[in-house]
């Protein structure tokens, strides 16, 4: 008879979470579905189709779509490799270097993009690069992810250096290694699943700006989140709802990678 | 082990600071080629800093150190011939077994197959050959802390540091692995440097060993010596078990002492050096006191507790100034263990006792 | 020093000793020169003169701050009124993003809650769940939220096929569905800080309240709640400030008539129309309303680390 109160259950608690993942989850899904939707119309349903994926790679809008998705490419891919770069430089000096000078200024400036509201640096960039005459376009819209990807690289990248303990690196200086192969050959190769998250972060964080790219782009280049902007604002079409289940499936593939070798990285 | 030997570790007058705390005091020690030496003390007493200021992952704020004559403050770690078994081993988890063992030999300039042939030799050493293609994570302790070992021996170093390295391991395993070590040095020659907080570990090991505490040396000497001649209360009472009496030191000379016992009785025994008249303190080990007649013993009082141990019994009798004084006795059956509250008497002979300083 | 020190074991030097101003240079360049100068650029530029198609004269001016707080009349000569145009769109911001922080709490905090206390791999799976829809393109949630709510959108349709409404609910383009979409976009910011809180709470706390007769509802409000507080705080945060400055959710779920702040910085400096001053302005006040919850909450968290 005797019945073990959990202390951990509160009735109502695994409903609401249910429901959240519910809510997360629905308008995703009900895009998802609406995509295969073989209809002119957003309303209607006509019957399951591939016709919309269609319309995206061969439709009237196809090339505008190509080029966007080609630019957000290359400046995802640039961001995230200039930003982890920078990431795992700054992560080693404020974990492994002992004290400097600026060491509790340089841990806010590290964390600046994220505190401040996007679209004030969004503002502050446009203003800037205009002042310096730098004329707006890919440059500007590299620059300006560079600098809002650092925080989201570095974060992982710093979690994994806390967790490696400095005595590795010490037993290789015990063993004659310098401290460049120290680094090299020890901190990074243990950093690895640390270092990939945060590229794959940084990536996702950058393909996925934009209020700062649409800030900041020059009036002939255009990312993909400014293009479906751009095309949302004359109403949803179905080959919108095609091209965001495309990108949503791009954005899962690359958490899901990230999560698995950050755990991949935590069981060894 | 003579004077000649040539000294492989001078440490002179070495003071550490961080910050306002201390952690070495003006600590001087030689230490000998080819000798097992060991750094005993609590946890926090100093002796990992002066094994990582040996090592070179801690500089100095004073005083100097030598490896055979040469001075190497200003050498970084890596610079130095000196390794390290690290407290938690360090193995790099994300290399075998051979390739941990190997690195050292590579850093130094050695070719693939040159270090493959010397890991080899050192696993074979360690009788770990068969796990040679391990990693870290698929190993016992006991055998990562064999890994450490062989890893830090395969450069062949002067010096060789053990940061508590059976610290890690269960009660049975740190036996094993005690004669092992013992062994091993014994073989390949080179000096150990050992830190430990054991006690038991540091005497069965040993041949020298320096107590250390509050960042101070206490004292240094022989097994024997630390734990038959102690120079101080602290040295006594961290070493194994001993009994501790307030005693008036009335005379001095020729390295005895001469005091009054709690009861009145005068003794004379063996003194520490710096003994001085006045207050004092008499430590002697339980298993050298005996229980004797009331009559004629120096020092009498009632059995208040009997505590079984197996061999030995350990018996305690309150003095009459309810100083708690323990006597250890061999349990068998032609020795006589007095009941609680006997009355009895206790005897201790003038060369097992010593005065001790402060 | 924060963070500092932690993988030294407290003592020693570390590994990098001496190289760190080398290491955290290049982070110092490119955030310090294109995010630091910029914004001291845009103080600056908010005390300038408008230039009428875009951009500025440099001449010193007090026009942009002195439009946001008064009315001065269509010709600029009529005595001074407050001005409430701009006052109450903050207003309606600060009241739409706290309102979409307080959902976020009551949904969150369950949430949080029920995944730290599931099994290893199962809370794993759940955290990952979660966290994925923030991983989306904000862009494509926001427009899938508004494809879901829309007059004759599938949410719509679905009631009144079941009947609870016999016409459809007009969300689109209210207060409410811009709440949804901030509650929608920054609802994973919530969860995780107290899902961090939550899992480190050490459950004997709520074995000794329930030994001392304390109910399970009791020992959230009296025990568990302060225990948690910090990630609570920090989950609150977190989802008002990015809510505060939001553009995406108000621009395509609230309509022209449910502006909000990032709307009306959009809009000054969008085509002719726009006036950078002001621009520069409004994000000065955003930015400093930001600065000062921040600040609040780290002197709060510095005297809880004091006080323990």
């Amino acid at each position: 008879m005797t019945r073990k109160v959990d202390l951990r259950r509160f009735t109502g608690f695994q409903a609401i979470t249910w429901a959240c993942l519910f809510m997360l989850y629905a308008p995703l899904i009900v895009v998802m579905v609406y995509s295969f939707n073989d209809s002119n119309s957003i309303t209607i349903w006509g019957g399951l189709s591939l016709r919309w994926y269609g319309d995206v790679f061969w439709g009237p809008e196809a090339e505008k779509f190509k080029v966007a998705a080609l630019n957000s490419i290359v400046i995802a891919v640039s961001a995230a490799v200039v930003s982890t770069a920078i990431a795992t430089s700054a992560a080693t000096a404020l974990l492994r270097a002992g004290r400097f000078r600026g060491k509790s200024l340089s841990f806010v400036l590290v964390n600046m993009p994220l505190m401040v509201p996007e679209i004030v640096t969004a503002v502050a960039s446009l203003i800037f690069f205009s002042a310096i005459g730098f004329t707006a376009g890919y440059l500007t819209i590299l620059v300006a992810h560079i600098v809002f990807c650092i925080p989201f690289a570095y974060l992982p990248i710093a979690a994994r250096m806390q967790s490696i303990e400095d005595v590795y690196e010490h037993a290789a200086q015990d063993l004659y290694a310098s401290k460049w192969q120290a680094f090299r050959l020890i901190l990074l190769p243990l950093m690895a699943p640390g270092i990939i998250s945060g590229f794959l972060l940084a990536f996702i964080i950058s393909l996925d700006d934009f209020i700062i790219t649409n800030f900041v782009k020059g009036a002939g280049i255009e990312t993909l989140p400014t293009a479906i902007f751009g095309s949302v604002k004359q109403g949803i079409k179905p080959n919108i709802m095609a091209i965001s289940t495309l990108l949503l499936l791009v954005s899962v593939l690359f958490v899901t990678l990230s999560w698995l070798v950050g755990r991949k990285g935590q069981k060894q | 082990m003579t004077s000649e030997t040539p000294i492989a570790v001078d440490i002179q007058a070495a003071t550490k600071k961080y910050g306002s705390f201390t952690a070495l005091r003006d600590v001087s020690l030689r230490i000998r080629d080819n000798e097992f030496f060991t750094l005993l003390g609590p946890s926090g007493c100093g002796k990992t800093t002066l094994l990582r200021t040996i090592a070179g992952f801690e500089t100095l704020t004073q005083g100097a150190i030598k490896l055979f004559g040469e001075d190497i403050a200003d050498l970084p770690p890596n610079k130095r011939p000196v390794n390290t078994v690290f407290q938690q081993y360090a193995l790099f988890p994300h290399m075998d077994v051979t390739r941990n063992v190997m690195f050292g030999l590579q850093m130094l300039g050695q070719g693939e197959a040159e270090a493959r042939k010397r890991a080899g030799e050192v696993l074979e050493l360690v009788q770990l050959s068969a796990f040679a293609d391990r990693l870290p994570s698929q190993m016992s302790g006991g055998q990562q802390q064999r890994v450490a070992l062989a890893r830090a021996l395969a450069p062949n170093p002067k010096v060789l540091l053990l940061d508590e390295p059976l610290s890690a391991l269960d009660l049975k395993l740190r036996q094993a692995v005690r004669l092992e070590l013992q062994q091993i040095q014994q073989e390949t020659g080179i000096t150990f440097i050992f830190v430990t907080h054991d006690q038991e570990e540091a005497l069965t090991m040993s041949d020298r060993i320096a107590v250390i505490a509050g960042g101070q040396v206490q004292q240094v000497g022989s097994t024997r010596d630390i734990y038959e001649e102690p120079n101080n209360k602290f040295v006594a009472d961290f070493i194994g078990e001993t009994n501790l009496l307030d005693v008036t030191v009335t005379g001095l000379g020729a390295g005895q002492a001469t005091c009054i016992l709690p009861g009145g009785g005068s003794f004379t025994c063996p003194a520490a050096d710096g003994s001085h008249e006045g207050a004092g303190h008499l430590s002697v080990r339980p298993e050298r006191m005996a229980i004797v007649p009331v009559d004629g013993a120096e020092l009498s009082g009632v059995v208040t507790r009997r505590i079984y141990l197996g061999t030995d019994m350990h018996v305690e009798v309150t003095l009459d100034d309810s100083e708690v004084m323990t006597v250890r006795v061999q349990n068998s059956a032609d020795t006589h263990i007095p009941e609680r509250g006997d009355r009895v008497g206790l005897g201790m002979e003038a060369a097992a006792a010593r005065l001790l300083v402060d | 020093m924060a963070g500092g020190g932690i993988s030294s074991g407290g003592q020693g030097s570390d590994m990098y000793e001496g190289l760190g101003a080398r290491l955290i240079l290049p982070a110092w360049a490119i955030i310090g020169f294109f995010l630091v100068l910029p914004v001291g650029l845009m103080l600056i530029y908010s005390f300038l003169t408008k230039e009428f198609r875009g951009g500025v004269i440099w001449e010193f001016s007090l026009a942009a701050y002195d439009q946001f707080f008064f009315d001065r009349g269509l010709f600029g000569d009529e005595p001074p009124k407050i001005e409430w145009t701009y006052i109450n769109i903050f207003w309606r911001s600060i009241w739409q993003a706290a309102l979409a922080t307080v959902f976020c709490l009551f949904i969150g905090f369950p949430t949080a809650w029920f995944i730290a206390t599931r099994s290893g791999s199962n809370r794993q799976i759940w955290l990952f769940l979660i966290t994925i829809p923030y991983w989306v393109n904000l862009l494509i949630r926001t427009i899938s939220m508004k494809f879901l709510i829309r007059d004759n959108g599938p949410l719509n349709e679905f009631l009144l096929w079941t009947g609870l409404v016999d016409s459809p609910l007009h969300i689109i383009n209210t207060n409410f569905a811009v709440q949804l979409g901030l509650f929608y976009s920054y609802l994973p910011f919530m969860v995780l800080p107290i899902y961090a809180s939550v899992e480190r709470y050490n459950f004997a706390f709520s074995e000794a309240a329930a030994d001392l007769y304390a109910s399970k509802w009791v020992t959230l409000r009296l025990i568990i709640l302060p225990i948690v507080k910090p990630g609570i705080i920090a989950g609150c945060i977190l989802v008002f400030v990015p809510s505060l400055g939001a553009f995406l959710a108000p621009d395509l779920l609230g309509g022209a008539k449910n502006f909000m702040i990032g709307s009306l910085i959009e809009e000054q400096f969008k085509g002719n129309a726009g006036n950078w001053p002001f621009g520069a302005a409004i994000s000065m006040i955003l930015l400093s309303m930001v600065m000062v919850v921040l600040t609040l909450y780290a002197r709060a968290q510095s005297k809880e680390e004091a006080s323990r």
